[in-house]
Formats: C-alpha cells, structure tokens, sequence
C-alpha cells in the first residue's frame, strides 16, 4: 500500500522539473573557476597518500610527554631487569605498568576532544575518525614493542612467559577496552583524569584477583594455565579490536556524537 | 576516468579537467537547488557557490571519496546558509503574471475563492505541464526545509533513507521519520490541491 502511494507521489512529483540550467551561466562558473584555480596552489599536499606516510604525517602532533612515559617505563623495565626480584614481586611491578601504557593512546585523544581541537583537526584533510585510528596505531604500536621488550626480559630473568601475559598482558587489553569504552560512552565528558582514576582502580582490583587465580591454577592445575591464559587473551583482543572500531566508527567525519555533538560543523 | 581520478589530475595542474565536472554535474546541482529553494534565480548562486567550495577543498586538500555526494551535500549546505542569509526569500518569482479582466492571474495557478490552488490561463499541453509544474513545486515549498530536503533527496535523487542520513548529517532514525512526515504531509498537500486521488 505504501509502496503504491510512494510511486503515485513519485509520479507526481516528476511532473515537476525545473528549467534547463542556462548555457551562459554555466559557461562564466567555468571561466571563474578556472581564473579562481588560477590563483589557487593547487598542489598543496598530495592526498593519495600510503597509510604509512599518513601515520609519519600524524607523528609530530603526539604530545612530547606521551613518549617521555614511554621512555619511562623502559628505563623502570631496565632497573627492573638489574634487579634480583621472585617472580611474584616481578608480576606484580610489571602488572602496575600496564594500565598505564594502556592509557596513553587514549589520553592523546582526550586532550583532543577536551581542548576542541577535534573542530580543527576535522577541518584540516583528514576526517576525525582517521586522526583517531591513526594515534591510536601509532601509540598501540610503541605499547607492543614495550611489551614485547617486556615480555622477553621477564623471560630472561623468571622464566615463564605465562605470568607475564597473565600479569601484564591481560591488565592492558583489559584497561585498554575499558577505556575504549569510557571514550565512546561519554566522548567529551571523559578526561584523562577519569582514565587515570579507572586505571589505579583497575590496578587495586586485578593484581589481588591475578595473583589468586594464579596461585589456585598452579597449584590445582598447572597444565592448563597456558590455554587458558591465551583463551582470555584471544577474547579481550576480540573485545578491544571491536571496541576500538565501534570508537573510530562512532566518530562522525566532522565532530562527535555524543556530548560533543555541540561541536559539529558543516561540510 | 573516474571522479577522484579527476580530482587527482586537477590537483597536479590539469586545470581544463575542472570544465568537465562542470559540464558532468552542473544540470543536477541546479536542479537540486532549484527543487530545495524553489527560486531560479537564486539556485543558479547556490550552485555556482557549490562549486567554489569544492575547488576550495580540492586546493585544501581534502580528502573526497564519492564526489557525487560530496557535492550534493555542499549544495545542500549552501542552500542552507541560503536560508540563514535570507529568511524572506521568494519562491519562483521568476514568471511574472498579467492580469485578465476579472484580476485573475494569466499565465500562472492562481488561487480560487476558497482559497484552493488552480491552475489556470492555457490550453495546450504543454502550458498546463507548466502549470502542473508550478503547482507541484509550490506544494514543495510547503513542507518544512528538512522534510523538503528528504522528499527531494528520495524522489528526485533516488537517495536511500542510510543515504540521507549521511547526507544531511542526522541520525537513520530521524531520516526516516523525516521521510515518512513529509510523505504523509505532501500527500496531504496534494490532495488539498486535488492532484492525489488516494
């Protein structure tokens, strides 16, 4: 019925159409656009860009102290290393450093969205969403090579791969999803201080909860740490993989979505 | 060649290509104009102004994926800033009517006594096209501007409820309530001025 309405509106509506557009007219916007184009550099950057070029581009707009904790936490990973720790004490230094490491590719994102420099970034060639996704590559990327150098230096040291996944790993996809979250649930309304506050949360609740299931799995039944562990890994990648997506999706091309839905400006 | 690739090859000096655009799209963004401010005279600045913009952003550097709709959501903006600019604007003021001896209006619909839009003066099939045509777009320039924008988008342009949306940079939700109001008041309209029979 509808649909039959809609065609009836429709052949209406197509008896309707306005007059040919004037050759004159559209041979003068010709001849200004190309005198406008004239004068224009046109060659102002080169959009077709690689993905990787575009990453290098976004680099020198990360602030200074997010490397600077980076930094940080090697050279507390190298005093760590020079250190003679047990196990336990090992896991539970390194299980306080990833929430942290966790936290900075989002907080970069919040100084964006607190400052509105997201209505400037918009503005400029790429869309929100890309700048988003992008420091988040660059920065994720620096976590992992930490981690990685991490995770190797705990195995030189204690021997077992496990806990170091179990300690730290598990702490930052954790953290990392649930800041993922906080961004994309209250956007602008979230400061780093919130981020900040629910990672020492997160680090007074899961090392005590770790450090139990560690302690009942080892002793009850050791030959399945491993899968479990990485079962637990695989899930939180999933969870932050998706959550991080839904972020970049959620982000219109030009301003936020939800409190920052006062921001958005026209094409 | 393909629009972006267009784009590309004007970003590195094939200035001529720039003519092409024009040629390809002009007729719609006109159109387009003249359907959402309903004045010729007007729609030939707005898309005129569309096509600034956009050699604005091609010198910016923007980055444009469908160009097609990236043009058609500038001119929706311009048309919008039109409004802003000029609250009282005419609807097609461009035919001016003469008057008969009974001071009704020749050449256009005129409005009867109880206040209902006929079409009136000639003949010929092609005049009372015209004049259909007339009727049509003045039962457009009735609708509120979003739900105008909606109707136009998806009758005209073919556009899909997602599409608006993205277009006019409102949630799906409201693009669909925007679409289905301004079905059910068009229809309205055109019943009032006896060109739907349900």
């Amino acid at each position: 019925m509808r649909r039959k309405e809609e065609k009836q509106i429709k052949r209406i509506l197509m008896r309707s159409c306005p007059p040919e557009a004037d050759r004159e007219k559209v041979d003068a916007l010709k001849c200004e656009l190309n005198s406008r184009a004239g004068n224009m550099d046109l060659q102002v950057c080169a959009p077709g860009e690689s993905f990787g070029t575009r990453i290098l581009r976004q680099m020198p707009y990360i602030t200074g102290w997010v490397w600077m904790v980076q930094a940080a936490v090697v050279a507390l990973l190298g005093l760590a290393a020079g250190q003679n720790m047990t196990d336990m004490e090992a896991g539970m230094f390194f299980s306080l450093a990833a929430p942290i490491l966790a936290l900075l590719p989002v907080v970069d994102i919040v100084r964006s969205y607190g400052h509105n420099m997201c209505e400037m970034e918009a503005a400029c060639r790429y869309d929100l969403r890309q700048i988003t996704a992008m420091r988040m590559c660059i920065i994720g990327s620096a976590d992992i090579l930490l981690l990685t150098l991490g995770g190797w230096l705990y195995r030189e040291k204690c021997g077992s791969i496990w806990e170091f996944v179990l300690f730290v790993l598990l702490p930052f996809l954790a953290s990392s999803s649930l800041y993922c979250w906080e961004l994309y649930r209250f956007s602008a309304g979230c400061s780093g201080f919130v981020l900040l506050g629910t990672g020492i949360l997160l680090e007074l609740v899961c090392y005590p909860v770790l450090r139990d299931v560690y302690l009942r799995m080892t002793a009850e039944h050791p030959e399945q740490i491993p899968a479990a562990v990485l079962s637990a890994v695989a899930v939180l990648s999933v969870i932050l993989a998706c959550l991080a997506v839904r972020l970049c999706a959620g982000i219109k091309g030009r301003g936020l979505t939800r409190a920052g839905r006062s921001h958005t400006v026209g094409a | 060649m393909r629009d972006e690739e267009m784009l590309e090859r004007i970003r590195q000096g094939e200035r001529q290509l720039l003519d092409l655009l024009v040629d390809k799209y002009y007729q719609d963004i006109f159109r387009f104009c003249c359907y959402r401010i309903g004045n010729e005279h007007a729609a030939y600045d707005c898309a005129q102004e569309t096509f600034l913009h956009m050699l604005r952003s091609v010198a910016g550097g923007v980055e444009i994926r469908s160009f097609y709709k990236y043009l058609m959501r500038v001119a929706l903006n311009v048309c919008r800033d039109y409004y802003r600019k000029n609250p009282d604007a005419e609807v097609w003021p461009e035919e001016e009517p003469g008057e008969d001896a009974g001071g009704v209006r020749k050449g256009l619909p005129h409005r009867d006594l109880d206040g209902v839009l006929r079409p009136c003066g000639t003949e010929t099939e092609s005049g009372r096209k015209i004049e259909d045509a007339y009727v049509i777009r003045q039962c457009l320039t009735r609708l509120p501007d979003y739900q105008r924008e909606a109707i136009i988008l998806y009758f005209y342009y073919g556009y899909k409820a997602r599409e608006i949306a993205a277009a006019t940079g409102v949630p799906l939700a409201t693009a669909k309530s925007r679409l289905k109001q301004g079905l059910d008041r068009l229809k309205k309209i055109f019943r009032e001025e006896g060109i739907y029979e349900a």
